[in-house]
């Protein structure tokens, strides 16, 4: 009755499984961007933010920390960015020693030597502090994408791609701004059918929302909480 | 990722920013997916069943095992109850009902009423009841399967159909004993335990969590969700108004099913048309299936009857299939006869009995009454006690007649005994409305002196039209006919009954009325009369004559009168009445009169005479006098035998002159002599001859 999450698998797996992997796979890479951003908003630029954020997914995916994980406290947003912080003050320790001379190559500032594979020097801004609720709120944004995309996908493969344009700003509710005859016109339909497709738009996209969210979580009544916890996230200030 | 939408939020008018995905406001969009939707979305919306640690949590009590079924009502926890050592199912019910606040009221009266319902072939409710958010229903647990899946399980055969339905009948049978009703029959309803023996679930749980048509709702698209193919055609069209016989319906669907493996849409085949099996069985199906409820089998048992004689008897393959939909087989064991309404007949038998009996006891009574002289308010009492006495069956079989039609208008129309129930109910009403119309239609004639035909023919009609509008209003009304709706050819007949009915009864009310007393108000003037019609009804009916003819005679004069009836041909005298009447005059009268017997006589008998003494206080008397013939009859004014000339009050006696006789087709003929008083009585006669049509107030006056 309860579909087996890619979370819970993973969780369960305890990263041994083929498809355990397979499943943290597709969970880091739907939640690249976060990551990503995360690194960015600590004062790197965009070359050394990425390079970073591969290193530390493939750090996951090769098992460094899936052991580490705790079953209980379910979500993978909070593993991940438990793992994201872990694996930053690792690079800071890291870093710290070549600062302190361990390593025999002389670093250049500016990182041009080619044989370095590593990131050239890049000093984060300690007073930039990103607070865990900034992540979380790239985390919303991130599932809000995800769900929207699939929701055009669908809406594109039954040939209703231009309806899903003109009708997605409804999803933000209704308002005064926004006309239904407006609409109507543009997509040739009665306000009937237009309240109609409404409808099914939101109905398409709360459940990609849910579906979404649910690959996060061990239990399928945590995604009422963790949608509560990410609206509530995305309310407050920046 | 087009960024192309507005930069504030229409909605929370907060600034969207660059990395808003497709330049929507994040916080709305995603509020707006948290918000569960406030109609109920059958798609699979609902809130998911709870796990079962919380469930565990919940009722500490129980062992709860595993997850059974969960559906759009709730889930179904496999559980033991270790202090009684049995399994037991736990119904949780979902959480989107018991946000209704009336629901919970609602829930405990259902429940209460199912845990009623303790029957071998029913799914027993131990206990229900609410744990926090959760309505629950603890229930026995069926170790089996559901028929759904006993069916696709394959090799369910016609036998073992016909196995199961007695059974299936009986759990039915049992609960709308009960007054309840499934609502849901369909085979996921219906468990096989291990044993083979069936139980019915969820009854009435429809009804529980308030599945009335108003949630059997159409998507975007106009599709009706949930499969209606087990709802009665009443169920999807006004499910406010069914009966269990919706049950049987549904019954019946399962039943084809079963021996079919199809679902019977649109024109179906007969069972044995599908599959080999007895061609019995085809009647017994199509009579479940008929769209019309009244045409269904009427309860449940006589479903299980049916099926248990085709089992029982020996098989006999018929070797032609029964044509589709063909009504009530013909074997003996089906009854096909609906009951008749209580008490019916007996009801029809006294409202007959008390109206034959009426007419001829009343009359009787009048005759009775007539004779004796009585005073006209104790003849009155006395005829309305007899009218009592006869009105007490009346009213008996009214009342069992009025019962009887709601019993049949409750069966739909089905039980027998209409004809019988209407005539008991309304025979007398109808009678005493006659009566009524009649009475009015006089009145009026009364009142204006005039259209007396007119008045009585249109209480005629009146009557007629109004008794069978009644009569067929009640007929409808029986037949649970909805207005507009056409009544079979039946109404035909008890419309011309009931006109005959009718007919009769108005005439024998209105015939008395026709011969209309008359009371003629004549005054002596000389030498003018003047006279008034009037019409006393009321007198005739207790016996008092047709004819009141009232003579005042001014003082100075003395009057004879003689009232004739004469034949049809006005010369024929019948009989005749004659007397002096002598005012009084103080010079004259005084002292006391003294009057021989007077008695009234037969048409046709002897004369008797009459006279009338009377005395001067100077010691002169004298007489008058007269016979009295033909039926008539004198009434002295104090209803004694001597009139007391020197009491008297008023300046003229009356002497009143009563006929005991119809006057139709005779004339009356008031003779009238007026004389001037002129010395002690020497009488000198003026004789006036008037003569008076029946029914007119034409005088043709000659005086001599």
């Amino acid at each position: 009755m309860f579909r087996t999450t890619r979370w819970t698998l993973v969780l369960r797996a305890q990263g041994d499984a083929p498809e355990a992997h397979a499943a943290l796979g597709e969970l880091c890479e739907a939640y690249w961007t976060p990551v990503f951003r995360f690194l960015r908003r600590e004062g790197r630029d965009e070359d050394a933010a990425r390079e970073l954020t591969q290193e530390f997914f493939s750090r996951l995916l090769a098992g460094a920390g899936i052991q580490k994980a705790d079953p209980v406290r379910g979500r993978f947003r909070s593993y991940l960015l438990g793992a994201l912080k872990h694996f930053l003050a690792d690079q800071k320790r890291h870093e710290g020693r070549l600062k302190r001379g361990g390593n025999v190559d002389v670093q250049s500032i500016d990182g041009n030597e080619a044989s370095d594979t590593s990131p050239g020097l890049q000093v984060p801004d300690p007073s930039a502090t990103v607070s865990d609720t900034w992540f979380d709120r790239q985390w919303a944004l991130a599932i809000m994408d995800r769900s929207l995309h699939s929701v055009e996908v669908e809406f594109k493969s039954g040939g209703r791609e231009r309806q899903f344009e003109v009708l997605k700003p409804w999803l933000m509710g209704d308002a005064e701004g926004l006309s239904q005859s407006d609409a109507a016109t543009q997509l040739d339909l009665s306000a009937g059918a237009v309240k109609v497709a409404v409808h099914r738009l939101r109905k398409s996209f709360r459940a990609a929302v849910r579906a979404e969210i649910a690959q996060t979580v061990t239990e399928p009544d945590e995604v009422d909480a963790e949608l509560r916890y990410l609206v509530q996230v995305l309310g407050s200030e920046p | 990722m087009s960024n192309s939408g507005p930069s504030t939020c229409p909605k929370c008018r907060a600034p969207i920013s660059v990395d808003a995905p497709q330049g929507l406001c994040p916080k709305c969009v995603l509020e707006g997916a948290a918000t569960t939707p406030t109609t109920s979305d059958h798609a699979g919306h609902r809130s998911p069943p709870p796990p079962i640690e919380e469930v565990a949590a919940r009722f500490p009590q129980l062992e709860i095992l595993e997850l059974i079924g969960a559906g759009g009502m709730g889930a179904v926890y496999k559980a033991r109850q270790p202090r009684l050592d049995r399994f037991v199912a736990l119904k949780i019910l979902s959480l989107d009902l018991a946000a209704n606040p009336a629901f919970a009221e609602r829930f405990n009266r259902e429940a209460r009423v199912l845990a009623r319902l303790n029957h071998p072939n029913i799914v027993t409710v131990y206990d229900f009841g609410q744990e926090g958010d959760y309505f629950y229903l603890l229930m026995e647990y069926v170790d089996g399967v559901n028929l759904r899946q006993a069916m696709n399980a394959g090799g369910f055969k016609p036998s073992e159909a016909l196995a199961l339905v007695p059974d299936l009948c009986a759990a039915l049978q049992f609960a709308h004993d009960e007054g309840i009703l499934h609502r849901d029959i369909k085979p996921e309803n219906i468990l096989i335990d291990a044993r083979g023996r069936v139980k019915v679930a969820d009854f009435g749980i429809a009804k529980l969590i308030g599945s009335t048509p108003d949630s059997l709702s159409l998507t975007e698209s106009g599709a009706v969700l949930g499969t209606p193919h087990y709802m009665a055609p009443e169920q999807l069209e006004k499910a406010a108004d069914i009966d269990h016989r919706a049950d049987i319906y549904s019954l019946g669907v399962v039943f084809y099913e079963m021996l079919t493996g199809e679902l019977p849409l649109g024109r179906f085949a007969p069972p044995s048309e599908k599959a080999a099996m007895d061609a019995r069985v085809d009647d017994v199906v199509m009579r479940t299936l008929e769209k019309e409820r009244s045409r269904r089998y009427q309860k449940a048992s006589e479903v299980k009857t049916s099926v248990e004689a085709i089992t029982h008897s020996t098989a006999k393959v018929s070797s032609q299939p029964p044509p589709i939909g063909q009504a009530a087989p013909s074997s003996p064991s089906t009854t096909t006869a609906a009951a008749t309404a209580g008490w019916v007949t007996l009801a029809a038998v006294l409202t007959g009995l008390s109206l034959v009996l009426a007419l001829p006891v009343l009359v009787v009574a009048i005759y009775f009454l007539a004779h004796r002289g009585l005073d006209y308010i104790v003849a009155t009492l006395i005829l309305l006690g007899v009218c009592l006495l006869v009105a007490v069956p009346g009213i008996v079989g009214c009342v069992f007649g009025v019962r009887a039609l709601r019993e049949i208008r409750e069966s739909d129309g089905h039980k027998r005994g209409l004809n019988r129930a209407l005539f008991a109910s309304l025979a007398w009403p109808l009678l005493l409305l006659n009566v009524a119309v009649t009475g009015l239609a006089s009145m009026g004639a009364m009142a204006t002196q005039r259209f007396g035909l007119l008045w009585l023919g249109a209480a005629f009609l009146l009557n007629i039209t109004l008794g069978e509008l009644i009569v067929l209003g009640a007929w409808r009304w029986a037949r649970c006919l909805k207005p507009g709706v056409r009544a079979s050819g039946e109404t035909g007949t008890v419309a011309v009954v009931a006109g005959v009915f009718l007919f009769i009864i108005t005439f024998l009310v209105m015939a008395p009325i026709t011969l209309i007393p008359v009371r003629m108000v004549h005054t002596v003037n000389e030498p003018v009369t003047q006279t008034q019609v009037s019409l006393e009804p009321v007198a005739w009916l207790i016996g008092r004559p047709a004819l009141d003819a009232r003579l005042i005679v001014p003082p100075g004069h003395v009057a004879v009168v003689t009232l004739e009836r004469r034949g049809r041909d006005a010369t024929n005298v019948v009989g005749q009445m004659q007397g002096f009447v002598v005012a009084s005059d103080d010079r004259y009268f005084k002292g006391n009169v003294q009057v021989g017997e007077v008695r009234d006589t037969n048409a046709g008998g002897p004369p008797h005479p009459w006279t009338m003494r009377f005395l001067d206080d100077e010691g002169s008397s004298g007489s008058c006098g007269g016979y009295l013939s033909g039926g008539w009859s004198l009434t002295l004014p104090g209803g004694g035998r001597e009139v007391d000339l020197t009491r008297s009050t008023n300046d003229s006696i009356t002497i009143a002159y009563h006929s005991t006789g119809p006057f139709k087709d005779e004339n009356l003929v008031l003779v009238v002599t007026g004389v001037p008083r002129e010395g002690p009585l020497v009488p000198e006669f003026r004789r006036i001859d008037h003569l008076l049509r029946a029914g007119s107030t034409n005088w043709v006056e000659s005086i001599q």
